[in-house]
């Protein structure tokens, strides 16, 4: 952490008349990293992305790049580059001259902007489509000039706007990878927005979950999936089941919780998050077990229902425990237990457990005074 | 889409009349003037059909080129300010908040809805020598005089105030064919502004462009499709335009509309105004043509 | 600590750039003054004609303009005839949009440019072909003849003209029809007539009104091809304030042309609720 940030977002807020996209956001992106900016649809990460790029202004707040301060330098001064969701390759040129767009207003030598550009089309594949237009290229390859145009400029962080959601889902793997590996390649930090938690999880060192404009938790992949800081990280992030707490009550140093579709929770105070409000418990599919009943009552949370579908899934599958009162549980059953349960008729009794250890508690908001 | 053959009787119910229609009162007329063309005044008003090239001839004099001429630059350099003015309107409205759109493009459109010769008898008013463009212009010399009297240079405005001439001239008739045909030129280059993605400008900006880089390079050459468009709309309707030449012209800058008129109302020629309205009418399919050749070429690369 | 500041431009708002903003209201200043200037001297008090200087507010000349008798009747004449040939030109321009929206057939984009062309043609190698055609063939119908019949050489003129726009309008609200609605018609047992009647005309009706408002409009604006095709004692409004305006400039034509502006502007008021409906309905 001793390294210094490329980029520092500070305090930053964007109103659009009385609505407000992004409330004072604070992240520091450190360099030669994958940044991903996560969120559902309209929770201001794009508009996050604009405000880097200086196509948007921030209301409060300012933007630090290599640590200066960007507010008064229009998009066009900026050291940063951007890869539109559209890709927005101008049609009326040819991919050549697209990537070539940038490097010509920096008024260098013709010789020199043409061997970058070759290095730049040769970087994603495209060297024999230089001369093609863009309505000849596929979604793929326009994405490809749009990558090269931005970093033939040599930015100091690229910004990529949903890299990935225009193009088809076979396609989309296959850019996943590629684009990982052109980062390690160019070195460059790249920020990325995108609305699919996987495609996240998967490509980016580091994350920062958004919803209506807050930041609701920041943090590498691994450490999102298995301690979300609260209910909608959790639910955003993965499969989780969740049970909202309806009553709490002390005994002595531990608490107990109890939750309308399972019986009562005892747990060491200790464990309970440290912001009040409503908790919720959730527990991730792969924990829970099945089976006829838990071989120890005392570590373990179980629950009785009636087994409901059950979804082959090869080495793994869904089951569905449907509880009393209409609630279900789904568990990720390994190929042992799915072997009995494929015996089993739907509907018959069945009992799902989990270790005490394997849940989670969270608060609807891990930040006070939010919700 | 279905064949005509499977339905014939409601095909014929619906064609057949608007198909008559159209025979009857359009090109049946248009093949009277064409014989006419070809005829010659047998009496101050029978015409005889004796095909005779004459009156094409007669566009060959060195009077009908010389009008030719004046009403093609009429038409040219009126079109061509239409344009220049309407890029920035369009542009103001392309980019305007969804609820102020609609009524800035009501600001535009509302003058082409209003009748066009009381337009035209409007613009009487301000360009008159004691018009009121005049009268503007008089207040703006009296302050330029008034300010370059404190330091000592009265005379370079002149002694006395000049009324500019803008009736019968052909600055008066083309400030006339600009205020009429101006919401012509707005709409397609609006529509055409309208659609472009906005991110192609913000992508141009991004890569270090300027504004004005921005403007030349994408802007423009990507709303090219909707300036010809707009050059067309506007030309054509420019070219054969009668009103506004003849009451701000006072006969002194006649467009060929205005002899075609001539010819009929009051010379009497009818053969001749025949051939100069088919003249008029063969340079507007030319330039039609042109155009559709050019959209069918540019369609064609775009799918080779 | 954050600071706050004020709400810039982005790149691209044009319509919040001074610049362009002034620009625009230049324009309409360049597009609306003479109008405005021609309505306020409807309202001078001056009896010469160049209406030069401002004399004090009257409405004499709405008086003189409403007592002339001849004005009067341009006025009836050019209504009518708008009127009317709004009717013929929505039917014909509803017939023109089906066949062409519905059918293939040989030709078709023959037919297609033949409709277009009384659009892109100018208005003068119109009227005066029409002009031809009516005395060549004795089609004059006698001035003389009871109103209105002493139109109609005008109205076919107007009718003729106006409907290929109607048929354009109307053709692209059929665009938005969906095929299957007219099939499940006749799947439930409509002859061809109801499907027309129950299910396509009421689809166009935003259209067909579109259209007819359009063809009104261009029915009273037109001036060159009702200058070929009126007789002396058959003139429309617009042909009036022409010879008026060429002998002299008088507060009576203000007056009269302020008038027609107001119909035109109650038409387009109109039109924009009818616009307006439509886009509740959606």
């Amino acid at each position: 952490m001793s390294e210094e940030p490329i980029i520092s977002i500070r305090g930053v807020t964007k109103k659009f008349g009385s609505f407000t996209a992004l409330k004072d956001i604070s992240i520091d992106i450190r360099p030669g990293e994958i940044f991903a900016l996560l969120g559902p649809s309209g929770c201001g990460k794009s508009t996050l992305l604009r405000i880097i790029a200086g196509l948007e202004t921030a209301t409060e707040g300012d933007i630090l790049i290599a640590g200066q301060d960007m507010t008064d330098i229009p998009a066009n001064k900026r050291p940063v580059n951007m890869v539109f969701q559209s890709y927005a390759v101008f049609p009326h040129m040819t991919v050549a001259d697209n990537v070539a767009y940038g490097l010509k207003l920096e008024k260098r030598p013709k010789a020199e902007i043409e061997a970058k550009v070759s290095e730049a089309l040769a970087q994603v594949h495209l060297s024999d489509f230089s001369h093609r237009m863009p309505d000849q290229l596929s979604g793929g390859q326009r994405q490809r000039v749009a990558l090269a145009r931005a970093l033939v400029k040599r930015p100091r962080v690229l910004l990529l706007d949903e890299p990935l959601s225009a193009l088809d889902a076979k396609l989309r793997d296959a850019m996943r990878l590629e684009l990982v590996k052109l980062q390690e390649t160019v070195g460059v930090s790249f920020v990325m927005v995108t609305h699919d938690q996987s495609e996240a999880l998967a490509m980016a060192d580091r994350v920062a979950v958004l919803n209506d404009g807050i930041l609701r938790q920041l943090d590498t992949p691994a450490a999102l999936y298995k301690t979300p800081c609260d209910r909608f990280v959790a639910d955003f992030i993965g499969s989780i089941n969740m049970f909202s707490v309806t009553g709490q009550a002390a005994d002595g140093a531990d608490a107990i919780l109890s939750v309308r579709e399972l019986h009562d929770i005892r747990l060491p105070t200790s464990r309970l998050p440290a912001v009040g409000g409503p908790l919720t418990i959730a527990v991730r599919p792969e924990r829970v077990r099945v089976g006829d009943s838990p071989p120890d009552k005392d570590c373990c949370i179980s629950a009785e229902g009636k087994l409901g579908d059950v979804a082959f899934q090869g080495n793994s599958s869904i089951v569905e425990i449907i509880l009393e009162g209409g609630a279900s549980i789904v568990a990720l059953a390994t190929e042992s237990e799915a072997d009995i349960l494929m015996q089993a008729e739907t509907g018959s009794p069945i009992c799902a457990w989990w270790n005490s250890e394997d849940m989670l508690l969270l608060p609807d908001s891990a930040i006070p005074g939010n919700d | 889409m279905e064949s005509y053959r499977k339905n014939i009787r409601v095909f014929l119910a619906f064609f057949g009349p608007t198909a008559g229609w159209l025979v009857l009162f359009f090109f049946v007329p248009l093949a009277i003037i064409w014989i006419y063309s070809f005829g010659e005044n047998s009496s101050l008003t029978t015409i005889k059909t004796t095909w005779t090239l004459d009156n094409y001839k007669r566009l060959f004099e060195p009077e009908i080129i010389g009008l030719f001429w004046r009403s093609v630059w009429l038409s040219v350099v009126s079109t061509a300010i239409c344009i220049v003015m309407a890029y920035p309107i369009a542009m103001v409205i392309a980019t305007a908040s969804r609820k102020a759109k609609p009524w800035l493009l009501l600001v535009i459109i509302l003058p082409f809805w209003t009748n066009l010769l009381i337009r035209t008898y409007a613009l009487l008013n301000i360009l008159g020598t004691r018009g009121r463009l005049n009268d503007l212009l008089h207040w703006f010399w009296n302050m330029g005089h008034g300010a370059l009297e404190l330091v000592g240079l009265g005379s370079l405005l002149g002694e006395q105030f000049e009324p500019i001439v803008f009736l019968g001239t052909p600055g008066g008739v083309m400030i006339g064919l600009v205020y009429v045909y101006l919401p012509f030129a707005v709409l397609p280059i609006y529509s055409s502004l309208e659609r472009l993605d906005r991110n192609y400008l913000e992508a141009s900006l991004d890569l270090g462009a300027s504004q004005w880089h921005t403007f030349r390079k994408i802007l423009l050459p990507l709303s090219i499709s909707g300036i010809n468009t707009a050059a067309i709309i506007t030309f054509i309707p420019l070219l054969g335009s009668f009103l506004i030449p003849n009451l701000l012209g006072r006969g002194q800058v006649d467009m060929i509309a205005n002899v075609i008129e001539r010819q009929f109302k009051s010379a009497n020629d009818w053969p001749f105004g025949s051939a100069l309205s088919l003249f008029l009418l063969y340079i507007t399919f030319i330039i039609l043509a042109i155009q559709s050749f050019a959209a069918m070429r540019k369609r064609n690369q775009e799918n080779g | 600590m954050a600071r706050k500041r004020r709400d810039r431009a982005g790149p691209f708002e044009y319509s919040r750039k001074l610049s362009l903003r002034i620009a625009f209201l230049l324009s309409a200043v360049f597009l609306y003054a003479p109008i405005v200037v021609l309505v306020v001297f409807s309202f001078n008090n001056s009896r010469r004609g160049g209406n030069v200087i401002w004399k004090g507010f009257t409405t004499k000349y709405y008086d003189k303009a409403f007592h002339n008798d001849s004005l009067v009747e341009a006025f009836t004449n050019s209504l009518t005839i708008a009127v009317v040939s709004t009717i013929f030109a929505v039917i014909l321009g509803a017939m023109t949009a089906v066949v062409l929206w519905r059918f293939r057939f040989p030709l078709k984009p023959v037919f297609e440019g033949m409709v277009a062309l009384p659009i892109v043609i100018p208005e003068i190698c119109m009227g005066v072909s029409l002009a031809v055609f009516f005395s060549s063939f004795g089609l004059y119908v006698p001035s003389e003849s009871p109103f209105p019949l002493n139109l109609t050489n005008i109205i076919i003129a107007h009718i003729t003209f106006s409907f290929p726009f109607a048929a354009m309008v109307i053709r692209t609200r059929l665009t938005t029809f969906n095929r299957e609605m007219e099939e499940a018609a006749k799947d439930l047992g409509a002859t061809e007539f109801q499907v027309f009647r129950d299910i396509l005309v009421p689809h166009m009706k935003p259209g067909l009104i579109a259209g007819a408002l359009l063809a009104f409009t261009l029915s009273l604006d037109d001036f060159v091809i009702t200058f070929f095709t009126s007789g002396p004692n058959t003139v429309t409004f617009p042909v009036k304030v022409y010879s008026m305006v060429r002998f002299s400039v008088t507060p009576e034509i203000n007056a009269a042309s302020t008038i027609l502006i107001l119909v035109t502007l109650i038409v387009t008021a109109v039109a924009m609720r009818f616009q307006s409906f439509e886009e509740v309905e959606k």
